[in-house]
């Protein structure tokens, strides 16, 4: 600190930070400079008062047991209801949400609705609390209007900064991220969407917050950032968010299909398939057990219709198109497919059903020393597991009895005692029964993928005391 | 003239070399003295020359590896490590793909230098025999084996081994110490002092007998929950364990030799010669069951029910399998094998079981004893498979015009992939990145099981498919691969072109 004072004394230092400042300043003499610099003056005002830091409480059962954390994140306010967007990643599955708003004043929110799908999830403050510190919410913008190169703004709380606005440009409107995105809490995300690519700078603490044009719209929800990089920032774009934003506040969820198909685009391969021009969506995987797969589609197929309409994706940036599409289908619907397979026209026909969530209820069974989470049908589907019953484990607590005992994270437990456990209820009531009572042993038998193996609880420590 | 330069060696190096591991200022012990002298005749600078296939041409390359004389007529001991890519080589070939082999050289450390060729390699051993071509009848200096040696930890062997060319392959001692005796299918010992570098070297006892080797082991794939096999680092393995080999290699050399002069001098004796030497001689045979277990712990033991001296559980048991077919399942609990108990009631006693099975020819009948939680047990009996192909031994086929390296699915990869064990197909072994197959986005791992209309489900149609490509040189070729359940085509666009210029 001394040090940068006497620096700053220093006339000839002075003078070199007033010529660099003199030169960062807009020249009032170019009207089109101006013009942006008067254009970002006008929205940072009533924008700003749109923006809110989010501070989730949430609880996580990673490490075996339930530990409480918190974060930051950013978030803006869509109605005078009092709705606030943001990512999930922020406030899903939050125990509590305290949110700090233009004004530095704090208030505490609810959550409305999540979708770990497309990263969003909804939150609210009361309605008098916009009224009370005239907050003007923000409006998004015709999703028509997102060009490369038009100017945005990005607000947040960058690594926990408060209020900070940055600026650049969309750098591209269609960005494909590779399939197979995992949120931190292990939910797969962003299969429907393509990102907007922007230049202003992204931090962490800016996810949920508002990417807006200098007319003060909502053009995306910034989400993510490339690691290594200089201002690779990506966001959730308005035709996504709006529409799940519309189903979160209206009913909480939003519903989808699952079919459990994945696709791979057919480029200009058309030849190699004996088709005379592009058309079709090469099927890369159906899940076992599936909906796909029991209208009997099979992986290398050539996927030319879905119901009425013709299928065809040349890129990849087509994809996510097309997963919307069939998520779109109301669940248990009977949609006739046809497919190309070795020359071949079939006919098949595709039952859909809703997709359930993705991640299940957890509980902490602090005496074994260890958390698990229930298995849902998404997670059955996804990880290829064997059957539907018996518990997940989610996390081994060290030194514990389940670590001991050498359980591993996302083990299956199978039976406990010999007997079977048929869900996560069923695992919740046994593991009470159990725990209240004096037994010194559980037998858990636990199955990963083929394999199947003991686990023995030893829950008396070496002195003859039971451990907690 | 030999003996009067190892005289000279003698005199100068070792107090050098013994001074600089600062055990002692003093002159060395006679035995170490006399040990050096002897041994050093011995041992051998193997030079060859390693064959890859990149930018779609073949690249020579020219490694070493240490060498030593294992008999009067020529055998030579060296690591099978020569077999694969050299670490930190400049190969731009994907880890894994196996480039040819050829060109052997010996050097010793006394000036004299001998062609080689390849007897034979011990896939399980990870070691190999080469034999003197050049020799014409004169004997030379070899090592002997000492028989019965029993390891123990904290004992303290010596190796042996030529600097680089640069140091006109001067011998270099180096105490090395056993620091483990590691459980494994192939009774390793982990050293201390011997690292990578040392590979094939042997080892010698304070007696100058040779009491094992320093190798790199590929590690049972059945032990216990591990699956796939690995190469386990520079480890001591002893004599015991390839003596039988060794005397199998002898047997079939002695037998290759009288049939040799039985037809004489027929057509190129040479060619019949170096066809000979390429064969790698039957392996030993080693039955399978097709289980993955581990050891039945006490505690566990104790609260099943199960009677007292230890067994292992079954955690798994692979389709198909001689196991399945006996009707064995996950958790069940083995106690007896051929009516002795199995004493596994640590980790790493499970492997013992696993050594015990391999100990068996395929074909011939199993007795296990099954025993229930309470203490009722039956017995099955089941007839053993063959120990399947691991990736690091499965045959390789390599195309240069696509620069793609290619191996035989093994068993090891389908359960890996979670796919049946009668899923067909090649697995993508290397790759060059900008080669045909590299453009199009192939990736190591891969299992394809189509390369345009035609079925590739072994080596064979693979190189069916790529030879009739060759002949319609079409502009787009399509392959099918999968990973898992996930599949993916993948279209090369070959410049067929490159060919004609190479004409």
């Amino acid at each position: 600190m001394l040090h940068r004072m006497s620096l700053l004394r220093s006339p000839i230092i002075r003078l070199a930070l007033l010529v660099l400042l003199f030169g960062l300043m807009p020249s009032k003499g170019s009207a089109r400079r101006g013009d942006l610099q008067e254009q970002i003056f006008a929205v940072q005002e009533e924008a700003l008062s749109a923006l809110v830091n989010i501070r989730p409480v949430t609880e996580n059962y990673g490490r075996g047991e339930k530990r409480k954390s918190s974060s930051v994140g950013s978030g803006f306010l869509i109605d005078e209801k009092g709705h606030i967007v943001t990512n999930f990643h922020v406030a899903g599955k939050a125990r509590k949400l305290m949110v700090t708003l233009y004004n530095k004043e704090r208030i505490e929110a609810e959550l409305v609705g999540e979708d770990p799908q497309t990263d969003l999830a909804l939150i609210r403050i009361p309605e008098e609390a916009v009224r009370d510190h005239r907050m003007k919410p923000l409006r998004w913008d015709d999703p028509e209007r997102l060009e490369i190169g038009r100017f945005v703004l990005a607000l947040g709380s960058p690594l926990a900064l408060a209020r900070t606005m940055t600026f650049g440009v969309v750098s591209n409107t269609e960005r494909y991220l590779p399939e197979g995105m995992t949120l931190p809490s292990g939910e797969r995300t962003g299969d429907f969407n393509t990102w907007i690519q922007t230049d202003a700078a992204i931090n962490p603490g800016n996810s949920g917050g508002p990417l807006i044009g200098l007319d003060g719209r909502v053009v995306g929800v910034n989400a993510r950032g490339a690691m290594f990089a200089n201002n690779i920032g990506f966001a959730i774009p308005t035709r996504t968010a709006r529409a799940v934003v519309t189903a979160l506040r209206e009913s909480g969820r939003v519903s989808r299909s699952y079919t459990g198909i994945s696709f791979q685009p057919l480029r200009d391969w058309e030849l190699l398939f004996g088709l005379e021009e592009a058309r079709g969506a090469l099927v890369a995987s159906v899940a076992t057990g599936s909906p796909g797969e029991r209208a009997g589609l099979m992986a290398g197929d050539l996927l030319v219709s879905y119901g009425e309409s013709p299928i065809t994706v040349r890129f990849e940036e087509e994809l996510p198109g097309l997963y919307q599409q069939l998520a779109d289908t109301p669940s248990g619907s009977n949609v006739p497919l046809r497919v190309l397979r070795r020359g071949q026209e079939i006919d098949l026909g595709l039952t859909t059903i809703p997709t359930g969530e993705l991640s299940g209820e957890k509980f902490e069974a602090s005496v074994w020393g260890f958390t698990v989470e229930e298995i849902t049908d998404p997670m059955f589907y996804e990880r290829e597991l064997l059957s539907k019953e018996g518990v997940v484990v989610k996390g081994v607590r060290t030194g514990g009895p389940a670590h001991r005992g050498e359980l591993r994270r996302s083990h299956i437990i199978e039976a406990i005692n010999g007997e079977p456990i048929a869900d996560f209820e069923d695992f919740c009531e046994r593991y009470e029964q159990l725990s209240t009572s004096d037994v010194k042993e559980v037998l858990l038998q636990v199955r990963r993928y083929e394999s199947k193996y003991w686990v023995l609880l030893q829950l008396a420590t070496a002195n003859g005391g039971v451990e907690r | 003239m030999i003996s009067r330069l190892l005289k000279v060696c003698f005199l100068g190096l070792p107090f050098l070399l013994l001074l600089a591991h600062g055990t002692s200022s003093a002159a060395p012990k006679r035995s170490v003295a006399k040990f050096y002298a002897q041994a050093q005749s011995t041992i051998a600078t193997v030079e060859y020359v390693q064959e890859y296939l990149a930018g779609g041409q073949k690249q020579q390359t020219r490694a070493y590896t240490d060498g030593v004389v294992i008999s009067e007529d020529g055998l030579v001991l060296i690591s099978g490590k020569v077999r694969f890519p050299q670490r930190g080589a400049s190969g731009r070939l994907s880890s894994g793909s196996r480039p040819e082999i050829s060109g052997f050289r010996l050097h010793f450390s006394d000036g004299r230098s001998h062609s080689a060729e390849v007897v034979a390699f011990e896939d399980d051993l990870n070691l190999g025999v080469l034999r003197i071509t050049d020799l014409k009848g004169e004997q030379i200096p070899h090592i002997t084996f000492r028989e019965g040696f029993r390891p123990a930890v904290g004992q303290g062997l010596r190796s042996l081994t030529l600097y680089s060319a640069e140091y006109n392959r001067t011998p270099v001692l180096a105490p090395i110490s056993i620091n483990a005796l590691l459980p494994t299918p192939q009774d390793v010992w982990s050293l201390s002092g011997a690292g990578a570098s040392l590979l094939g070297a042997p080892l010698w006892d304070g007696r100058g007998r040779v009491v094992g080797v320093i190798a790199e082991v590929p590690m049972s794939p059945w032990a216990g929950r591990q699956v796939t096999p690995r190469l386990s680092g520079a480890v001591g393995l002893s004599y015991e364990r390839f003596a039988p080999w060794l005397q199998e290699v002898r047997m079939q050399l002695q037998a290759a030799e009288a049939d040799n002069s039985a037809a004489t001098a027929a057509d190129e004796p040479s060619a019949a010669n170096t066809e000979r030497s390429n064969t790698q001689g039957p392996p030993e045979p080693r039955a399978w069951i097709g289980v993955s277990f581990e050891a039945l712990k006490e505690e566990l033991r104790a609260h099943l029910g199960i009677s007292e001296g230890g067994g292992v559980i079954v955690t798994r048991v692979v389709p198909s399998s001689p196991a399945e077919a006996a009707g064995l399942q996950p958790l069940d609990i083995l106690t007896e094998l051929a009516g002795e108990r199995i004493a596994a009631t640590q980790e790493a006693d499970s492997v013992q079981f696993a050594q015990k099975i391999r100990t068996f020819a395929p074909g011939s009948e199993l007795v296990l004893t099954r025993e229930r939680p309470g203490g009722d047990r039956e017995q099955i009996t089941l007839r053993a498979g063959e120990t399947p192909t691991s990736n690091l031994h499965a045959e390789r086929r390599s195309d240069e015009n696509f620069e793609l390296t290619v191996r035989e699915v093994t068993l090891d990869t389908l359960l890996g992939m979670r796919l049946p064990p009668s899923t067909t197909g090649v697995v993508v072994d290397g790759l060059t990145g900008a080669g045909w197959a590299g453009l199009a986005g192939l990736r190591v791992g891969l299992l394809i099981q189509r390369i345009g209309e035609q079925d590739v489900v072994d080596l064979a149609s693979f190189e069916a498919a790529l030879s009739s490509l060759k002949e319609e040189r079409p502009s787009q070729v399509m392959f099918f691969a999968r990973a898992g359940r996930t599949t993916h085509f993948f279209v090369a666009e070959p410049d067929w072109t490159e060919l004609e210029d190479e004409r």
